[in-house]
């Protein structure tokens, strides 16, 4: 009673669908199945009507929404089923899985923010298709990570940010954050428009294993103890791997701001002698992200 | 890429579909094999609390970002 009462409901739901081609399917499944046995019937009812929902969905060129309502239906009439015709289901139910435009899990907002976003950058797109694997994988994150941000998503960036770095550790963390902080566009600048994957790779591990060279990304409890900073910048300069050195910090506008008098406090001290400091501002939420690049001649 | 969302009400009959059960400290396993199954991405096994299957050949994985980001840039 329960099967025959939702029987027209997926049909109304998607919207396609036509009795014809329902009863030709249930012709084509009957077949399968002995009917004289005790309580078939209700499984007959069951497989046709998940045959009847793939069917219909299949037949045009379905979005994946469309998919993934076609397959929580099936879900939803094949618990019905006993285990054995489970099978069956799961047969009709991996037509649609098969698709590719679905995923399943206990936390689907973890994977709509992944899968949502792509790349915006068409350079960092192709440089993201001829990567290896995990390299590119780390550019996804990095991605990902940016519009989290922008979103103003911070808890679950850090959260996430440190998953990732209890993962790839500091190599990983440096990929990720030459994508959240831009710099990667430094080093697609360098890398031009012509390149085969060998000098790809061979520039992004350059750039990677100098990064903490080429890019100083302070927080602002670093302020705590502005020594440290100091030191780092020097650091950073006397062994300058290119003819800039950028430096990064994000928080309150009040954090931010810190930063530029304190360089221009190591070069009147004959600390640092760059030839231009540019500034960028930006803002996010409540959050505001400054980038300061010196040049050098 | 749209999601089907696991709930307690479904979950049984997610992992039938995929012939998969759980043990009883609740991690998933192979309903043939029983053995463990084991993420590709993280190396660790799955807690059927807490966990995705991405699409291709039905890969179970760990809810941690990077499972998902190295699935997408493997099938690139």
């Amino acid at each position: 009673m329960l099967i025959i009462s939702h029987f027209a409901l997926p049909s109304i739901l998607l919207g396609i669908g036509s009795p014809m081609g329902s009863k030709k399917k249930e012709e084509n499944i009957e077949g399968q199945i002995d009917t004289k046995s005790p309580g078939n019937t209700q499984v007959i009812m069951g497989i046709i009507l998940i045959s009847s929902i793939v069917n219909d969905v299949l037949s045009g060129n379905p979005n994946p929404e469309q998919i993934a309502i076609a397959m929580d239906q099936i879900l939803y009439y094949a618990e019905a089923l006993p285990k054995d015709w489970k099978k069956k289901a799961y047969y009709l139910f991996s037509r649609l899985w098969d698709r590719k435009r679905v995923f399943i899990s206990t936390r689907p907002e973890l994977g709509d923010n992944i899968y949502g976003e792509s790349f915006d950058d068409t350079r960092i797109e192709k440089l993201y298709r001829v990567l290896p694997q995990k390299e590119a994988a780390l550019l996804v994150l990095g991605n990902t990570f940016s519009k989290m941000l922008k979103r103003g998503l911070h808890h679950q960036y850090k959260e996430q940010k440190e998953e990732t770095e209890a993962k790839y550790g500091s190599w990983g963390a440096k990929i990720v954050n030459l994508v959240t902080t831009g710099d990667i566009q430094y080093m697609l600048d360098e890398l031009g428009d012509n390149y085969s994957k060998d000098t790809a790779l061979k520039k992004f591990n350059e750039w990677v294993d100098n990064y903490q060279d080429i890019s100083i990304l302070v927080s602002p409890s670093d302020f705590e103890q502005e020594k440290a900073i100091r030191n780092r910048i020097i650091t950073a300069a006397t062994n300058l791997k290119k003819s800039f050195l950028l430096l990064h910090v994000s928080g309150t506008y009040r954090d931010v701001t810190k930063l530029v008098p304190l360089v221009e406090d190591m070069e009147r001290n004959d600390l640092l002698n760059y030839s231009d400091l540019i500034p960028s501002l930006s803002k996010s939420g409540f959050c505001h992200s400054l980038k300061i690049e010196l040049k050098f001649d | 890429m749209k999601h089907i969302k696991i709930t307690e009400e479904n979950k049984r009959q997610i992992l039938d579909l995929f012939e998969k059960d759980m043990d009883e400290d609740g991690f998933i396993i192979n309903a043939k094999t029983k053995k463990r199954m084991v993420c590709p991405y993280s190396g660790e096994p799955i807690s059927a609390d807490d966990f995705s299957i991405l699409p291709g050949s039905a890969v179970f994985v760990n809810n941690f970002a990077f499972c998902f980001a190295e699935h997408i840039a493997r099938n690139r």
